[in-house]
C-alpha cells in the first residue's frame, strides 16, 4: 500500500487523531505490520499515555500495540513491566513521567505493548534525535487526543491523521472538520529565507515591509489588548505571530476594511487556535496564511465507526472526504 | 550543617555551586547533601583528591582524557534507590538489573581511565564479578535482559515459540502462550538468583558509586578553581588571614559593567574586629565575603583570595539584616537581639565558632545602641572569639582590635562623582584605625545621590549647628 512506502522516506513520522477513537491505535498497528519487512530500524513512542487496554474515557476496548522483533520502542516503567513480549533494555531515562521513567528496549521476540511516552514536545523531540544516532530510520509517534502540538514540524517531519465517526456522526460535518485541519496543514510555506529568521523569534506580534525587514510590533501576544489600539499595518500588510493564533485575532484582521489583502504568518499550523468558521471567513475577505514550517502529510486514515457502535458507510466516507481533501483516503479495518 | 540549608543561609554560595560544571545529577544531590566539615583532615583529604584534578587539568594532555572522563560521568544515574532494595533482598526487575550492569560497566570503564591517567586516590573498588552476573555472553554492552545463556531450558522453550511462530503464526496461540508463560516462570527464578547474588556486592556498588561522584565533584571544584583564581587555604591555629579576599559573584556583575573589583587584604586575630567606614565602602560586602569564604573552606573548597589561611570552626554564626525574619514578624531589632543571643549561648557552651555581625543595634536608639556595640565587643573580647563587627558609632571603648574602610579618596574627593563611577572613588582596603575621628561622609553620599536639594540643605544647616555645638 502507498503510504507505507511514503513513511520510509522520514525519519520521523507522527499519527495524529482528530479525536479519540478515530482509528489511531488501529492505524499505527497496521503501519507496524507491513513496515516490518522493510529492512530499517524502527521505533515506535508515543506523546502522553496511549494505548491503554481500556480507554480510559469511553471504557470501550483498545487494541494494544503489536511490536514485531528487532523493533526499538519506548514506553513508561509502569507499561513496561506490563508488556507481553520478551525485550532487551537499552536505555531508561533520568527525568520521570506520571507513569516513571522512559524505558527504551529492543523486542527481541514479537508481542503486544502498551506504549506511553515524554509528556512534552519538547522531551519528544530529544527522544527523536537519541533515536537518530542508535541507528533508528524512521520513529513512529502516537499521539494522544487532539495533542496536535506533537504534530508539529518542529517534532516530526511528516504525518498521519486519521478521523472517523468519533468526531462527527454526520458524514458532511466529519469531512468539513477534517478538511479545515487539512487546509491548515497544507498552508503555504514562506520562503526559506524567512522562515529560517521567523524560526527564532519566540514571541510578540510582528510586521514584515517591502524589502522583507522585520518589525517588531512591540505587542506580547494576540491575547494582549494591545493590537486594537496602534495601527499594526503601518510596516505593510504582512504580519508575523510568533506564538498562538485566536478567533479574536483574526476577527480583528477581518474588520481591516481599507486593508484587505492580509497575509498572516505563524509558525506551523499547531498554531491555529480558532474556529474554521473565523479561519475561512478571513480567507474569504482576502487574507492568507502562510507557515514558516510545513509537514508532510502521508495521508488519512478513517475510522467508520464510533465508540458507541454507530457505524458510518465506509465507502461513503471514504469518498466524501477523496472528493473534498483530493488526497487518497484510507479505511484500515478494511484493508 | 547540609550544603543545601548553607545555600539559604550564606550569601553569594549559590552562585558558586550553580556554576560548578559537575556531570551527573547523582553527584548535585550528594554535593546538596554533604555535611560541613570541622575535622582539618576531613578538609585535607577533600583538598588531596581536588589537588590530584587540579595537576590533572593542568596538564598539557588532559583535555581528550577528561572529555572522556565527563563523557562517562554524565552517564551515571543516581541508583541509590535499587542499591536500597538488593539490600532489602528484593528480587530486582529488569529495569533495575539494567541499572546496576550499566553503572558497573560505567564504573569499570571510569577506574580504568583513571588508572591510564595514573590516579589512584578515588577508591572504586573492582565490579567485575557484578558484570559477570549480569552480562553472561560477556559482550560489555550496557543493555539488559535475561538472556539465553542464563539456562538452557530457557533457551530451548524461545526457541520453540519461534519455531511455532514461524510455521503458522495463528494457529498455534494457546501452544505459544503457554510456553511463554513457562519463560516467564524461568526468568523469574533467573532474576531471584541474580538478586540474591547482586546481595554480595552491595558495599562495593555503593563504594564505587561515592567514588565516582568525588571525581565529578573533585574535577569540577578543581576546574572552577583554576578558572576563578581560587587559592589552596593554609589551615592555621591562630588567625584569620586572606591576601586580596573578592567576592566571585560580586566581582563578576561589577566586571559585566566594565567596572573592577577591588580585593581586600584582611586578618582577624582571635579577639573581636571593628570594622568602621562610611557608607558604600562595602563593610557588609566584606563581611558577607568572609563568611562565604569560610563556608568555602568548611567543605573543601579553595577559596576566592591569592593567598588564605584560615580556621577550622565548628560554626560559622552570622547576624546580617535578613528579609526573612522580618517575615516572620519580627521587628529587625527583635530578630537581631535573637541572632547575638544565639552567638552568646555558643561562646557559652564553649564552641568554637567564627561570628560575623553587621551593625548590630543600628535600629535602635544611638543612646542605647552604642552600650549594646560596647558590651557585645567586651563579651567576645573577654571570651576571645574570632569576631568581626561592623559599626557607625565611633566611641567604642572596649579593648578590640579595630580597623577602618579607607573610604573616598581624599585626592578626587572635589571630583563631580555619579552613583555610577562611585566605586572608583572608593578605597575599599583596610588600614589600622588611628584613634582620630571616624569619616562622617554620609552627607557627602547623599549629594552624590542627588537627593532633594531643600531637604540636602536642611541636613547640611543641620550638621553645621552640630559640629558648632560640639565645638
Amino acid at each position: 500500500m502507498s503510504f507505507i512506502n511514503e513513511i520510509v522516506d522520514y525519519r520521523s513520522v507522527s499519527i495524529v487523531g482528530m479525536a479519540k477513537n478515530t482509528g489511531k491505535t488501529e492505524c499505527l498497528n497496521y503501519i507496524l505490520n507491513h513496515i516490518k519487512n522493510e529492512g530499517k530500524l524502527f521505533a515506535v513512542t508515543s506523546i502522553g499515555v496511549d494505548g491503554e487496554r481500556i480507554d480510559r474515557v469511553t471504557q470501550s476496548a483498545k487494541p494494544e500495540i503489536e511490536i514485531s522483533e528487532g523493533m526499538f520502542f519506548v514506553t513508561s516503567e509502569k507499561h513496561y513491566r506490563e508488556k507481553q513480549l520478551t525485550a532487551e533494555i537499552i536505555d531508561v531515562s533520568e527525568n520521570y513521567t506520571a507513569l516513571g521513567r522512559l524505558v527504551t528496549a529492543k523486542a527481541v521476540t514479537a508481542g503486544k505493548i502498551l506504549l506511553s511516552g515524554p509528556s512534552d514536545t519538547r522531551s519528544l523531540k530529544e527522544l527523536i534525535v537519541k533515536m537518530k544516532q542508535r541507528g533508528v530510520h524512521t520513529t513512529l509517534v502516537d499521539g494522544a487526543i487532539s495533542r496536535f502540538s506533537l504534530g508539529s514540524p518542529g517534532v516530526t517531519e511528516a504525518l498521519i491523521l486519521t478521523t472517523g465517526a468519533a468526531l462527527s456522526k454526520s458524514i458532511p460535518e466529519l469531512v468539513r472538520k477534517t478538511k479545515y485541519v487539512y487546509d491548515l496543514i497544507q498552508s503555504e510555506v514562506t520562503d526559506q529565507k524567512l522562515s529560517d529568521r521567523l524560526s527564532g523569534i519566540e514571541k510578540g506580534i510582528w510586521a514584515i515591509d517591502k524589502e522583507g525587514e522585520i518589525h517588531d510590533l512591540q505587542i506580547s501576544s494576540v491575547l494582549s489588548e494591545e493590537f486594537g489600539k496602534e495601527d499594526i499595518f503601518r510596516y505593510g500588510n504582512i504580519i508575523f505571530v510568533a506564538g498562538i493564533v485566536s478567533d479574536n485575532f483574526l476577527r480583528f484582521l477581518r474588520i481591516q476594511k481599507h486593508n484587505p489583502n492580509i497575509t498572516l504568518i505563524v509558525k506551523d499550523f499547531t498554531r491555529i487556535f480558532a474556529s474554521s468558521e473565523s479561519y475561512y471567513a478571513f480567507l474569504k475577505n482576502g487574507g492568507k496564511l502562510k507557515v514558516a514550517l510545513k509537514n508532510k502529510f502521508i495521508g488519512v486514515c478513517i475510522n467508520p465507526q464510533s465508540p458507541d457502535g454507530y457505524q458510518l458507510d465506509s465507502v461513503r466516507l471514504s469518498e466524501a472526504l477523496q472528493e473534498s481533501l483530493k488526497i487518497p483516503v484510507y479505511d484500515i479495518k478494511q484493508m | 550543617m547540609l550544603l543545601k540549608n548553607a545555600l539559604q543561609k550564606i550569601e553569594g554560595l549559590r552562585f558558586i555551586i550553580d556554576k560548578l560544571d559537575v556531570q551527573s545529577g547523582l553527584t548535585r544531590r550528594l554535593l546538596f547533601d554533604m555535611p560541613s566539615m570541622n575535622q582539618p583532615d576531613q578538609i585535607i583529604s577533600e583538598w588531596n583528591q581536588m589537588e590530584v584534578c587540579r595537576r590533572l587539568i593542568l596538564r598539557p594532555d588532559s583535555e581528550k582524557i577528561l572529555s572522556a572522563v565527563r563523557r562517562q560521568l554524565a552517564e551515571i544515574k543516581d541508583i541509590r534507590g535499587t542499591l536500597e532494595r538488593i539490600r532489602q533482598k528484593k528480587v530486582l526487575d529488569d529495569i533495575e538489573l539494567f541499572e546496576i550492569k550499566a553503572f558497573s560497566l560505567l564504573s569499570q570503564s571510569i577506574a580504568g581511565m583513571m588508572e591510564n591517567a595514573l590516579i589512584d586516590i578515588f577508591p572504586i573498588p573492582s565490579l567485575e564479578e557484578v558484570i559477570h552476573w549480569l552480562d553472561p555472553d560477556n559482550t560489555r554492552i550496557p543493555h539488559f535482559y535475561i538472556v539465553d545463556a542464563y539456562s538452557s531450558k530457557l533457551a530451548k522453550i524461545r526457541k520453540q515459540i519461534r519455531r511455532l511462530k514461524q510455521a503458522s503464526p495463528d494457529s498455534n496461540q494457546e501452544e505459544v502462550d503457554e510456553l511463554y508463560l513457562q519463560t516467564i516462570a524461568i526468568e523469574d527464578e533467573i532474576r531471584q538468583n541474580i538478586s540474591l547474588k547482586l546481595g554480595g556486592y552491595v558495599t562495593a556498588i555503593g563504594q564505587a558509586l561515592s567514588a565516582i561522584a568525588a571525581i565529578d565533584l573533585s574535577i569540577a571544584k578543581a576546574q572552577q578553581a583554576i578558572d576563578w583564581k581560587f587559592c589552596k587555604p593554609g589551615i592555621s591555629e591562630k588567625a584569620i588571614r586572606y591576601t586580596a579576599i573578592f567576592n566571585p559573584e560580586i566581582q563578576m556583575a561589577l566586571h559585566s559593567e566594565g567596572k573592577k573589583f577591588q580585593p581586600v587584604d584582611i586578618c582577624i586575630e582571635k579577639t573581636t574586629t571593628i570594622i568602621t567606614g562610611a557608607n558604600m565602602t562595602g563593610k557588609s560586602a566584606l563581611l558577607k565575603t568572609i563568611a562565604l569564604a569560610q563556608t568555602l573552606f568548611q567543605y573543601g573548597f579553595y577559596l576566592p583570595a591569592s593567598e588564605a589561611s584560615t580556621i577550622c570552626f565548628d560554626e560559622i554564626m552570622l547576624c546580617m539584616g535578613d528579609e526573612q525574619d522580618t517575615l516572620r514578624g519580627l521587628s529587625s531589632f527583635a530578630a537581631e537581639a535573637l541572632k547575638i543571643n544565639d552567638i552568646a549561648q555558643a561562646v557559652k557552651e564553649g564552641k568554637n565558632i567564627l561570628a560575623l555581625i553587621d551593625e548590630p543595634a543600628r535600629t535602635t536608639n544611638p543612646d542605647e545602641g552604642k552600650a549594646i556595640v560596647n558590651a557585645l565587643t567586651a563579651f567576645l573580647a573577654k571570651h576571645r572569639v574570632y569576631s568581626l563587627i561592623t559599626t557607625h558609632y565611633s566611641d567604642i571603648k572596649a579593648s578590640c582590635k579595630r580597623l577602618r574602610v579607607k573610604g573616598f579618596r581624599k585626592e578626587t574627593i572635589n571630583e563631580r562623582l555619579t552613583i555610577d563611577s562611585i566605586n572608583r572613588y572608593i578605597d575599599y582596603s583596610l588600614e589600622e584605625e588611628t584613634g582620630d575621628e571616624p569619616p562622617r561622609e554620609a552627607v557627602h553620599i547623599m549629594r552624590i545621590l542627588d537627593i532633594e536639594p531643600e531637604l540636602l540643605e536642611l541636613i547640611e544647616e543641620q550638621t553645621k549647628r552640630n559640629q558648632e555645638k560640639t565645638i
